[in-house]
């Protein structure tokens, strides 16, 4: 890898870090986020600082053509993750429908009783 | 009011304009004279779901005498008969009906759909397209060709013949409404899922035909695009099982 491909992927990574981090910071993300985005961070930090990682890696596992291997895992694990998502989204969806299901309900049963506390006429 | 002989659950969004009149309408049949009211019945509770509207339908059906339930932001129609049901869990009462509050349902057929119930469904579903409907009703191509789609994979897959099974004009058993209030989705056509869930939980389902008039206000919820994506999802759900 020539020399500016590598500063110009360490400097996307650090990048990443920063975002990650300052996101985290200010609360925006709750930390098993922040530790899943971080760890990831991490790991592109590594393969932009020492790029020959990739190839002893894809040696051990036999394969051929190294950036094909980064390719399929960064694939494999953006889907893990939005599938993860999904599922806490539909899960998320119904405790939102649970809990307004119960406003519902408490407000009908607070009009109630607030008139029956009002004096007739 | 304690202990109603029938309970009405009306989901309602934007419909300020039709509520008021299809409430008196249902007290009226339910609760008129006994040669037009269901057997038995001498009281009903309606109960209007107002599902996040931006107009004054919950103060039009609190006016009309309904008890309103009112869902803070628009979650769906299959959201607002859940809430609708969970209520009604906590009453006694006879026979629970649903219906539309844009007037498309006439009150004058909720003895027939008592009467089914009454003789043992748990799920009564009245229906446009029956075959002892005088005149049927009048729907687009492609809503009619979706409607057979669903009528073919509920018979296939659960074992449940239905000439209407989109239609949102039901009476219904307690186990039914119980069942309901825990396990129907939220989404719009997910009264179609509540025919799944219904069967699969070993319920009697029976069909009753019904007259349906043209809505009297308001726009049909779901058009086009969109109508096709919520019948390919709910056939999905309905083939395969699972949530919406």
């Amino acid at each position: 890898m020539s020399l500016t491909a590598r500063i110009v992927s360490a400097l996307l990574a650090a990048f990443v870090v920063a975002i990650i981090l300052k996101l985290q910071r200010r609360g925006g993300l709750v930390s098993k986020y922040g530790l899943l985005w971080m760890a990831t961070s991490a790991v592109m930090l590594v393969m932009a600082a020492a790029p020959d990682v990739v190839d002893t890696v894809g040696g051990w596992l036999g394969v051929e053509y190294t950036p094909s291997l980064v390719f399929m895992a960064a694939l494999g694990f953006v889907l893990v993750v939005l599938v993860q998502y999904s599922w806490e989204l539909s899960r998320s969806e119904q405790r939102i429908q649970i809990l307004m299901e119960e406003v519902a309900l408490l407000r009908r049963e607070l009009d109630a009783q607030r008139k029956d506390a009002e004096p007739e006429g | 009011m304690d202990n109603p002989d029938l309970i009405a659950v009306i989901p309602a969004y934007n419909e300020e304009n039709t509520v008021g009149a299809v409430i008196a309408e249902v007290q009226r049949t339910c609760s008129g004279p006994a040669e037009v009211r269901p057997a038995e019945a001498r009281s009903v509770e309606v109960v209007v779901v107002d599902d996040g509207s931006a107009d004054s339908t919950a103060e039009a059906a609190a006016v009309a005498g309904a008890t309103v339930l009112r869902l803070p932001v628009n979650l769906g129609y299959g959201a607002a008969l859940r809430l609708g049901f969970r209520y009604a869990a906590g009453r006694q009462w006879d026979c629970a009906l649903v219906l539309d509050a844009d007037g498309q349902h006439i009150a004058t057929d909720i003895p027939a759909l008592v009467a089914a119930c009454h003789s043992g469904a748990d799920l009564v579903l009245g229906s446009r397209f029956h075959p002892d409907c005088a005149v049927p009703y009048p729907v687009s191509r492609i809503r009619r060709a979706a409607i057979r789609v669903v009528s073919r994979v509920l018979r296939h897959r659960r074992g449940v013949a239905l000439t209407d099974p989109t239609s949102g004009f039901w009476a219904m058993s307690r186990p039914c409404v119980e069942l309901f209030s825990r396990q129907l989705p939220a989404g719009y056509l997910d009264n179609l899922l509540g025919l799944s869930i219904a069967a699969r939980a070993g319920l009697a389902i029976a069909e009753v035909p019904v007259t349906m008039a043209s809505r009297q206000g308001g726009q049909p919820s779901t058009q086009g695009a969109r109508l096709v994506f919520h019948y390919l999802r709910t056939l999905l759900a309905i083939s395969i099982g699972g949530r919406s």
